[in-house]
C-alpha cells in the first residue's frame, strides 16, 4: 500500500528525512512514532503528496507520487482519508454537511450521499448529531466527524496525523477504538502519534523515526 | 449516462456553491456591483457617444460630393466606368457640358460664346475614409483635367473619426484594467476569508475546478449585475442623443443601443470572470 524507497527530503539546508525505507502492506495498522521534528509529519505529507521527495521514491497503491501530474493529485487523495490533529471542520456547516461535502463534489446523487454519510456517522457513533454545528460538539465528537469525513468515500488507506493530540486520554481511547474498527474492516491505517500509553495499549506495528531516519520497526510493538 | 448525470450534478453544485459564496460576501456585493456599474456606465456612455459621432461622420461623408472635370475630347461614360471599377464609389452622375451650358445660360445672362464648360462627373464616395485614395486615383487618369472637393472638411472629418476611435480604445483599456483590478482584489479577499475551507477541500481530494469555479462565477456575476445597472444611465444618454440626431437631421440611425448593451454585458462578464480567474491562479494554491 505504502512504499518509501531511499527517500531523502531536504528543506533548504535542513535534511528532514535521510534515506527512509518503509513498506506498509494492505490492511496493516501502523503507528508512526518519534519526537517532535523527528520527521513523522514529513512522511505523512509525502504520503498524501503535499510534498515531493528530494530524492528516492514514494509509491502509494502502485503510483509513484512524485511523478503524478499536479492535476491528478486530487484523484490520489480521494483514495485515502486524512484525519488531522485540529479536526479541520467547516465551522459554518453542520455535521452532515461537513461529512457530505467531499462526496458532493464527486457528483454523487443525494440518495447515495445520504446513504454514505449515514453509514460513516454510524461507524463513528454520531448519527444522532447530524444537525449539530462543530461549535456545539466536544473535541472528541469533532474528531469523530473528521474520521467520518475521511472514510465516507470508502478509501483503502486512512492517514491520521496526531488525531488524539488535542484530546484527553479517555476520549483518545474512544477515537483509537473507532480507528481500530475501521482497520478491522480492511482499511490500511497509518497513524502518527507520540502518545506513549496509546501505542503501548494497542500493540500494533510501530515505526519510530528519529532525526529523519527510521530507527525501529517492530510488529506488535510498544513506544520504546 | 451515469457520467452525464454526475457532471450535471457537479455543475449544479458548483452553481449552488457560487450562490453560497455570494451570500456570504454580504454588503461587499453591493459595493462591488455599484463600482462595476459606475465603471461600465462610463464605458457604455463613451462607446455610445463614439458610435453617434462615427455615424454623424459617415452621414457627412455620404452627402459629400467630388466634382471631376474631364479634358475635352474624352468620353465621360468611359471615365465613369473606369472610376466605378475601384469599387469605392457609390454613384457617379454625368453632367454633359452641353446640358450644363444650357442650364447656365438659363440661369444667368451669359454672352453668346463657345461653350467653355467641360464634361463633369459628380462622385459619391462609399466611405469618407476612401475619399483620399479615390481622389488620388482619379487625379492620375488621363481624361481628368481637375478635381474639386471640400478638402479641409474631409481632413477634419477623418481626424475627428480617428481621435474618437483612439479615445474609445484607450478608455476601454483603462476601464478594463480598473475593473480587472477591482474584481481581482475582491476575489482575493474572498479567497483569504475562506482559506481554511479551501485547504480542507484540497486535502480531501476535491477537484481543482470544483474549488476554483465558484470564485470565477462570482466574478462573472459581479460583472453581469454591474452591466445591468449600467444600462440605466445609458438609457438617459440615449434620449439626449436621439434629440441631437433629430436636430441634425441625420435620418434613421441604426439601433446602437442593443449593440452597446450587448457589449457592456459581454465586457462585464468577461472582465469579471477574467479578474477572478487571475486572482484564483495567483492566490488559490491547489
Amino acid at each position: 500500500m505504502i512504499r518509501f524507497r531511499n527517500v531523502i527530503k531536504v528543506y533548504g539546508t535542513q535534511r528532514a528525512l535521510d534515506c527512509v525505507n518503509l513498506h506498509i502492506k494492505v490492511g496493516e495498522f501502523v503507528f508512526l512514532t518519534g519526537t517532535s521534528g523527528a520527521g513523522k509529519s514529513t512522511i505523512m505529507r509525502l504520503t498524501y503528496r503535499e510534498e515531493k521527495p528530494t530524492r528516492g521514491q514514494v509509491v502509494i497503491g502502485g503510483v509513484d507520487v512524485a511523478k503524478l501530474p499536479h492535476n491528478k493529485v486530487p484523484y490520489l487523495r480521494r483514495r485515502m482519508g486524512i484525519v488531522f490533529q485540529d479536526f479541520k471542520l467547516l465551522s459554518k456547516q453542520n455535521v452532515f454537511d461537513n461529512v457530505a461535502f467531499v462526496i458532493r463534489a464527486l457528483g454523487m446523487s443525494d440518495r447515495e450521499i445520504n446513504r454514505r454519510v449515514s453509514g460513516a456517522l454510524k461507524v463513528v457513533r454520531l448519527y444522532d448529531r447530524l444537525d449539530a454545528f462543530p461549535s456545539q460538539l466536544s473535541g472528541g465528537e469533532q474528531q469523530r466527524v473528521g474520521i467520518a469525513r475521511a472514510i465516507v468515500n470508502g478509501p483503502p488507506l486512512l492517514i491520521a496525523d496526531e488525531p488524539t493530540g488535542n484530546l484527553d486520554p479517555q476520549t483518545s481511547m474512544e477515537i483509537m477504538e473507532i480507528l481500530e474498527q475501521i482497520n478491522n474492516r480492511g482499511t490500511t491505517v497509518l497513524l502518527a502519534t507520540h502518545d506513549k500509553e496509546m501505542v503501548n495499549h494497542f500493540k500494533k506495528r510501530v515505526i519510530t523515526v528519529e532525526d529523519g531516519k527510521v530507527i525501529r520497526d517492530i510488529y506488535e510493538g510498544t513506544y520504546e | 449516462m451515469v457520467h452525464i448525470d454526475a457532471d450535471i450534478r457537479i455543475i449544479s453544485r458548483i452553481i449552488s456553491e457560487t450562490v453560497k459564496g455570494i451570500k456570504r460576501t454580504q454588503w461587499m456585493n453591493l459595493v462591488i456591483i455599484t463600482t462595476m456599474a459606475a465603471i461600465l456606465s462610463i464605458f457604455g456612455c463613451l462607446f455610445r457617444t463614439s458610435l453617434v459621432i462615427s455615424s454623424f461622420i459617415e452621414h457627412l461623408g455620404d452627402s459629400m460630393e467630388v466634382s471631376v472635370y474631364l479634358k475635352s475630347g474624352y468620353n465621360a461614360e468611359k471615365a465613369k466606368l473606369e472610376i466605378l471599377k475601384t469599387g469605392d464609389v457609390n454613384e457617379i452622375k454625368i453632367i454633359h457640358k452641353e446640358k450644363a451650358w444650357s442650364e447656365l445660360k438659363q440661369e444667368m445672362n451669359v454672352p453668346d460664346i463657345k461653350n467653355p464648360l467641360p464634361d463633369t462627373l459628380r462622385l459619391k464616395i462609399k466611405e469618407q475614409k476612401k475619399i483620399e485614395s479615390v481622389i488620388h486615383m482619379v487625379k492620375n487618369m488621363k481624361s481628368v483635367e481637375n478635381i474639386q472637393y471640400a478638402k479641409d472638411i474631409v481632413e477634419k472629418i477623418i481626424k475627428v473619426g480617428n481621435v474618437t476611435n483612439v479615445a474609445t480604445v484607450i478608455v476601454l483599456l483603462i476601464l478594463g484594467g480598473l475593473t480587472l483590478s477591482i474584481i481581482n482584489n475582491t476575489i482575493h479577499l474572498v479567497i483569504q476569508s475562506r482559506s481554511e475551507e479551501i485547504e480542507i477541500m484540497r486535502m480531501m481530494g476535491i477537484g481543482n475546478w470544483y474549488i476554483r469555479a465558484p470564485y470565477i462565477l462570482q466574478g462573472a456575476f459581479y460583472g453581469f449585475c454591474g452591466s445591468l445597472l449600467a444600462i440605466v444611465p445609458l438609457r438617459i444618454l440615449e434620449s439626449y442623443l436621439f434629440s441631437m440626431t433629430e436636430f441634425f437631421n441625420m435620418g434613421e440611425t441604426p439601433n446602437y443601443l442593443n449593440l452597446v448593451i450587448t457589449s457592456l454585458m459581454l465586457m462585464g462578464v468577461i472582465v469579471g470572470s477574467l479578474g477572478s480567474y487571475i486572482s484564483v491562479r495567483k492566490y488559490l494554491r491547489i
